[in-house]
C-alpha cells in the first residue's frame, strides 16, 4: 500500500511537470492570474501531450501484461514477438492500396493486420515441438524480422521507405489539439481487458486446466489476442513505436508484487504512466529547447532496466 | 556418401564459377565500341567486388560456424545477438569524439583502425562476460544479445540528434555500406589482408573447435584449454564482423541459412568440411543473388531477400524441431 501512494504521488508531479515544462514558459503564477496566452497554450499543446502519454502508456503496459499472461512468458511483448511490425505492414499496404492517409483508414488496416500477426505468432508458438521459454521471444523475434523484411520489399518497390522510416520513431512531439483525438480508441479495449484479467490469469496454467475451472480456452486466448491487437495498432498509428514499456513494466511490477494480475494491474499501470512520464520528460530535458523522439530515451532507459533485471535472475538462479 | 558429398562440392563450384563468370561479362552485351580503358576499369570493378563477396561469404560462414560451436547453439549468428550493432555504435562514437573534419575521419585507414579497435574492446568485454555467466543459459545470452541491439541502435539514433547534419551525413557514408555500394577504399589495403589472416588463423583453430563442440567438461578432459579458445576465437569474430560490416553492410542472416544447410546436407559435425560447404553456399548466394538482382532489375536489395528467406528458413526450423 505505502509503495502505491508512493506512485500515486508520483505519477500526480510528473503529470503536473509534464504540463509546465516545454519550450514556451508557462509559470504557476500566470495560471492564477488566468493568463489567456497560457491556458490557450496549455488546452491545445500540453493537455493533449500529457494524455496522449498517459493514454499510451496505460495501453503499451496493459497489452505487455495481457500478453505475457496469456503466452505464460515474462519475455514476450507486442513489439517483440511481431505484433507491431505488423500492424506497421498493414499501415504501408493501407496507404499502397488506398493512397489515403486518412488516420482511420491507417487504423483500421494497422488493426486488421496486428490480429492477424498475432494469430500467426501464437500458431507458430504451438505448432514449436519444444518448449523452452527462451525460444518465445526468439521465434517472436524472428516471425518480427520476416515480417520487417516484407515491409522493406514493398517500401523499395513503391518507393516507400522514407513513408516507412518516418512512422517508425515513437514521438509526443507533435501530439496536439486535432491530432490525437484517435488514441481514445485505446480505451475500448484496455476495459474489456480489465474485465477478463482473472480469465487470462487462468489460462496461463494450461489449456486443460482452464478447461476444468469452466473457461473457454480458445475464446479467451482470442479476446487477449484482438484486445493487444487493438491497442498495439491504435498506439503505432498515432505515436509510433516506443520500445521497452510493454516489456518491462510488467516485470519489473511482478519483482515486487507477485503475478496475480488481477492484483497488480493498477499498478501495473501506474507504474507503466510514470515511466513513460519521465521518459518523455526526459526527452524534452536533454538537449532542450529541442527534442529526442521518446523511443531513443526508452529504448536507452528500458535495455538498461532490462539488461538490470536479466543479470538479477542470472544471480540468483545460481 | 562420400562420393554424393564430393559431386555437390563441385556441382557447387561450378555453378559458382558460371555466376562469376556471368557477373563479369553480362554488362558488355549490348555495347557497340568500348575502349581498352573502359573495359579494364569495368572489369577492374566488377572484380574487385567479386573478391570483397567472396571474403564477406566465407568469413559470414565461419564466423558463424565457430560461433554456433562456442554457444553450443545452432540458430545464433554473432549478428543476431548485436555484434554488427556494436559497429555501427563505435563508428558513431569516434565521429562525435573527434569531430567530423578531423584528419583521423578523413583519413579512411586511421578512421577504421580506430574504430574496429574500438569495436572489438567493447564486444569482447560483454559477450566474454556474458559467454561466461550464460554458459549453460543461452536464453540468457540470447535476451542480453537482443536488448543490446535495441540499445546500440538507441544510443546510435540519440548521438545522430544531438550531432549536426554535417557530422550527420559523415557518418551515414561510413556506417551505411551496402553490397551494390562497398567501400573500396579499404578493399585493398586494409580488409582483405586483416580478413585473410584472421581467417588464417581461426582456421587454425578448428580442430580445437571439433573437440569443444563435445561440451566443455569433455573438451577439458581432452587437453583443450577451453576459455582461452573461447576468448581467442571471440576476439576473431570481433574484428572479422568489424571488417565486414566496415566493408557491405549488416548481413545478419545470411551465415545462419549457410551453416545449417550444410549440416542439413553433411550431417556431420566437423568443421572443415562444414567450413567448405557454408563458405561455397554463402559466396554462391551472395553472387548469385546480387547477379539475378541486377539482371532483372528487383528494385530491392539482396540484404532485405536474404532476411525474408533467413527469417522463414529459421521459423521453418523451429516448428521442425532442433535435432541438437
Amino acid at each position: 500500500m505505502k509503495r502505491r501512494s508512493i506512485l500515486i504521488i508520483l505519477f500526480i508531479a510528473l503529470t503536473c511537470i509534464s504540463l509546465i515544462v516545454g519550450v514556451s514558459n508557462i509559470t504557476i503564477k500566470g495560471l492564477i492570474e488566468l493568463d489567456k496566452d497560457m491556458w490557450f497554450l496549455i488546452s491545445t499543446s500540453r493537455v493533449p501531450r500529457t494524455i496522449t502519454i498517459i493514454l499510451a502508456a496505460v495501453g503499451l503496459s496493459v497489452s505487455g501484461l495481457i500478453l505475457q499472461t496469456i503466452t505464460n512468458n515474462k519475455f514476450v511483448s507486442p513489439d517483440v514477438v511481431g505484433v507491431t511490425d505488423s500492424a506497421k505492414l498493414g499501415l504501408v499496404i493501407g496507404v499502397l492500396m488506398f493512397g489515403s492517409f486518412s488516420m482511420q483508414f491507417r487504423l483500421l488496416f494497422a488493426f486488421i493486420f496486428a490480429v492477424l500477426g498475432g494469430l500467426g505468432f501464437v500458431f507458430i508458438l504451438k505448432s514449436i515441438k519444444f518448449k523452452n521459454d527462451v525460444y518465445v521471444p526468439l521465434v517472436g523475434l524472428m516471425f518480427g524480422a520476416v515480417i520487417q523484411a516484407i515491409v522493406s520489399f514493398i517500401a523499395y518497390q513503391f518507393n516507400l521507405t522514407q513513408v516507412v522510416e518516418t512512422i517508425g520513431i515513437g514521438s509526443f512531439t507533435t501530439k496536439i489539439q486535432g491530432n490525437y483525438e484517435l488514441l481514445y480508441v485505446v480505451v475500448i479495449p484496455i476495459i474489456i481487458g480489465f474485465i477478463f484479467m482473472v480469465q487470462f490469469n487462468i489460462i496461463r496454467l494450461g489449456e486443460d486446466f482452464s478447461r476444468n475451472l469452466g473457461i473457454n480456452y480458445k475464446k479467451v486466448m482470442m479476446i487477449g489476442l484482438v484486445v493487444v491487437a487493438l491497442i498495439s495498432a491504435a498506439i503505432f498509428v498515432v505515436v509510433g513505436n516506443i520500445p521497452f514499456v510493454g516489456l518491462v513494466v510488467p516485470n519489473l511490477v511482478s519483482l515486487y508484487y507477485g503475478d496475480n494480475i488481477k492484483k497488480t494491474s493498477f499498478d501495473v499501470v501506474l507504474f507503466g504512466s510514470v515511466f513513460v512520464l519521465f521518459a518523455d520528460i526526459i526527452s524534452r530535458l536533454l538537449i532542450y529547447p529541442y527534442e529526442i523522439p521518446v523511443s531513443v530515451t526508452m529504448g536507452i532507459i528500458g535495455a538498461v532496466i532490462f539488461l538490470f533485471l536479466i543479470y538479477r535472475r542470472a544471480h540468483y538462479a545460481k | 556418401m562420400q562420393n554424393k558429398q564430393r559431386r555437390i562440392v563441385i556441382i557447387l563450384i561450378s555453378l559458382l564459377i558460371l555466376f562469376i563468370g556471368l557477373y563479369m561479362t553480362t554488362w558488355l552485351i549490348g555495347i557497340d565500341s568500348i575502349t581498352v580503358n573502359q573495359l579494364l576499369r569495368g572489369l577492374y570493378r566488377r572484380s574487385s567486388r567479386i573478391t570483397a563477396m567472396i571474403v564477406v561469404g566465407i568469413t559470414m560462414g565461419l564466423t558463424a560456424l565457430v560461433f554456433q560451436t562456442l554457444t553450443q547453439n545452432r540458430i545464433l549468428t554473432p549478428s543476431v545477438i548485436g555484434f554488427d550493432s556494436t559497429f555501427i555504435l563505435s563508428q558513431t562514437l569516434v565521429v562525435l569524439m573527434f569531430g567530423f573534419s578531423s584528419p583521423i575521419l578523413s583519413n579512411a585507414y586511421l578512421n577504421f583502425i580506430l574504430s574496429a579497435g574500438l569495436m572489438v574492446l567493447v564486444s569482447f568485454f560483454l559477450y566474454s562476460t556474458i559467454l561466461r555467466k550464460g554458459k549453460n543459459n543461452i536464453g540468457l545470452l540470447l535476451l542480453v544479445g537482443l536488448v543490446m541491439r535495441t540499445l546500440m541502435s538507441s544510443l546510435t539514433q540519440f548521438l545522430n540528434r544531438i550531432m549536426d547534419p554535417d557530422t550527420f551525413l559523415t557518418v551515414t557514408s561510413r556506417t551505411m555500406p551496402s553490397l551494390t555500394n562497398m567501400n573500396t577504399t579499404i578493399l585493398w589495403t586494409i580488409a582483405i589482408p586483416i580478413m585473410v589472416v584472421v581467417l588464417y588463423l581461426m582456421v587454425k583453430d578448428l580442430k580445437y573447435l571439433d573437440v569443444m563442440i563435445l561440451g566443455e567438461d569433455q573438451a577439458k578432459s581432452l587437453g583443450v584449454n577451453y576459455v582461452k579458445i573461447t576468448n581467442r576465437n571471440l576476439i576473431y569474430i570481433a574484428i572479422l564482423i568489424s571488417v565486414s560490416t566496415a566493408l557491405v553492410g549488416s548481413l545478419m542472416f545470411l551465415g545462419l541459412i549457410t551453416v545449417n544447410i550444410s549440416r542439413e546436407i553433411l550431417k556431420k559435425s566437423y568443421h572443415k568440411p562444414l567450413l567448405i560447404f557454408t563458405s561455397l553456399l554463402s559466396v554462391l548466394l551472395l553472387v548469385a543473388g546480387q547477379y539475378l538482382i541486377q539482371l532483372f532489375q528487383i528494385n530491392t536489395s539482396l540484404v532485405v531477400i536474404i532476411n525474408l528467406i533467413g527469417g522463414i528458413y529459421l521459423i521453418y526450423m523451429l516448428i521442425k524441431g532442433d535435432k541438437t
